[in-house]
């Protein structure tokens, strides 16, 4: 037997929302001559991917130097002091990996971390965690990062499948640092 | 973002029980069980108890939202909690939102881990709160209705929607409500909370972002040097995430194993150092795969073993449960801390 409630007013339990939406940081003209930081989160095959890509991305520019960066905890943003450093001392940045739910939500603040201090960041998400890096972007109030997806997983792939995703991030990298579309 | 609310207060139609239950469910605010309606008079009940407590809350990952006491109130309800609950809910929910717990990483996770709440203090009993036998289990409306609590400001006010913004593979049913109290009655130690600089009067929750607890099983051993090296071997497997070492974890001894230790002369530091020592995982029982990863990431091996933490602080030790030869190991997310905060309590007293 239903029983009819007489109160017709609940509270709605989600809250509401005040949000700023922050801009990216402006995109740079070349690659040549630029300052590039890599960002490794030190995640399974994060160290493998990010060097293999880097070779091909310095073999079609001539950067001004290459950074490498590491930190030791993926399921925890980057130190304060860490990004400050990277955006002192780079460009733009590389990060990855983001192929799980909390290395994927600190890649994404690690990347709009240094988008805020003006540093384009290229972050690298896989298939699989795009739709997280999408509210998590919003949320942060940075809805414009535009990520780096390459095919899920990345920890247990052969060399030859290490290979396309290494391709997938020096076409996309290139994308976002210059804002082509 | 398109599923917050525009105001707080919903009109519903005239809805039934059956109705309300369909419909709040078809809009996300359940884990899964029916929710008490949080009507303006229960919500407000619920609201006068957090008087002493109306300081602001930070932003709740992952949706960023900073939250009303209303909005807190009404989870509450849905919960099913009584408003005497309410500043122990606020204050685990402090204690989430310390930076150090990592909220946003915790909740994005693969990871199986829940929000662990401990509770301290006289209110354990004022609340009846179980500390004893089965404190891990079903039966008691305070550890059910806080945990659950929790985990529905996560979700609702959070936004951490289970396969959308908790990613976790498997989850886990600590992931419904995860309350216990410590048995300070019963424990040859000092309460944990007065180890932490408490005073004994204050209530203080303490939460930490864990997998559901691993049993500890002894019925055999008749001495802490016995007990010592089952719950070193238990502790020190290869498969939670305490193995990245970067962690901490939770042991919660039973009565009987927690009388054994005191027995023998073994106070909670000595617990600490010797699981330190003993709980290391041996490396042939780690993949070659992970041994690499982890050497890369600066998590070498000291001789034979890999050490599951940073040092004997990393280990925190506390007692409940009932009569039994079984305790409690609960590993921790890794990336998170074991957070205490003092509840607060209206001048008059505990609250409606």
């Amino acid at each position: 037997m239903l029983t009819t409630i007489d109160t017709l007013t609940v509270y709605d339990p989600r809250g509401t929302l005040r949000q700023t939406v922050t801009p990216t940081a402006p995109r740079v003209q070349a690659l040549a001559g630029l300052r590039l930081g890599v960002l490794d989160n030190s995640k399974w095959n994060a160290n493998k991917l990010l060097r293999g890509s880097l070779a091909s991305l310095k073999a079609q520019h001539e950067f001004a130097a290459v950074n490498y960066y590491v930190k030791h905890s993926f399921s925890k943003d980057a130190a304060p002091e860490l990004i400050q450093q990277i955006a002192a001392e780079c460009d733009i940045v590389l990060t990855a990996i983001g192929d799980c739910g909390s290395c994927c939500s600190c890649c994404v603040r690690d990347g709009i971390a240094l988008e805020q201090l003006g540093v384009p960041s290229a972050v690298i998400i896989t298939t699989e965690f795009l739709r997280e890096t999408k509210l998590t972007r919003a949320a942060i109030g940075m809805p414009g990062l535009q990520p780096v997806v390459i095919d899920h997983p990345i920890s247990s792939i052969t060399d030859a499948e290490m290979q396309a995703r290494m391709a997938q991030v020096v076409a996309q990298a290139q994308q976002v640092w210059l804002g082509a579309s | 973002m398109s599923d917050s609310a525009d105001t707080e207060i919903l009109d519903i139609a005239d809805l039934d029980q059956e109705a309300w239950q369909d419909y709040a469910i078809e809009q996300g605010w359940s884990d899964g069980l029916p929710l008490v309606m949080p009507t303006e008079a229960s919500v407000a009940r619920m609201v006068a108890a957090a008087h002493g407590d109306n300081e602001g809350f930070a932003a709740i990952s992952p949706r960023q939202v900073v939250p009303t006491m209303a909005s807190l109130a009404a989870n509450a309800v849905m919960a099913g909690a009584k408003a005497a609950y309410f500043p122990t809910i606020l204050a685990g929910l402090r204690g989430i939102l310390d930076p150090s717990y990592n909220l946003h990483g915790s909740m994005a996770t693969t990871h199986s881990c829940a929000p662990m709440v401990m509770v301290n203090g006289p209110l354990r009993q004022a609340l009846d709160i179980n500390c004893s036998s089965n404190c891990f289990g079903q039966g008691w409306r305070a550890n059910a209705s806080i945990g659950r609590a929790i985990q529905l400001i996560l979700l609702n006010v959070g936004g951490g929607k289970p396969g959308v913004m908790d990613r976790s593979t498997q989850g886990s049913p600590a992931k419904y409500a995860f309350c216990f109290g410590e048995n300070e009655e019963e424990s040859p130690w000092l309460p944990f909370h007065v180890r932490r600089g408490f005073a004994p009067e204050d209530t203080v929750v303490t939460v930490m972002s864990g997998e559901a607890p691993h049993n500890i099983n002894d019925h055999g051993s008749t001495s802490a040097e016995g007990l010592m090296t089952t719950f070193a071997h238990t502790i020190a497997q290869p498969g939670a995430n305490t193995v990245y070492g970067k962690g901490p974890y939770m042991v919660v001894v039973g009565p009987e194993h927690a009388a054994t230790f005191h027995r023998d002369g073994w106070g909670v530091d000595k617990l600490r150092d010797e699981l330190w020592l003993r709980a290391r995982i041996p490396l042939k029982h780690i993949s070659e795969e992970n041994l690499a990863t982890y050497a890369a990431t600066g998590h070498h091996a000291t001789g034979d073993f890999l050490t599951i933490c940073r040092g004997p602080e990393d280990i925190h030790i506390s007692m409940a449960g009932g009569p039994g030869k079984h305790s409690a190991f609960i590993p921790s997310f890794g990336g998170t801390a074991v957070v205490s905060t003092r509840v607060k309590l209206p001048p008059a007293g505990i609250g409606a």
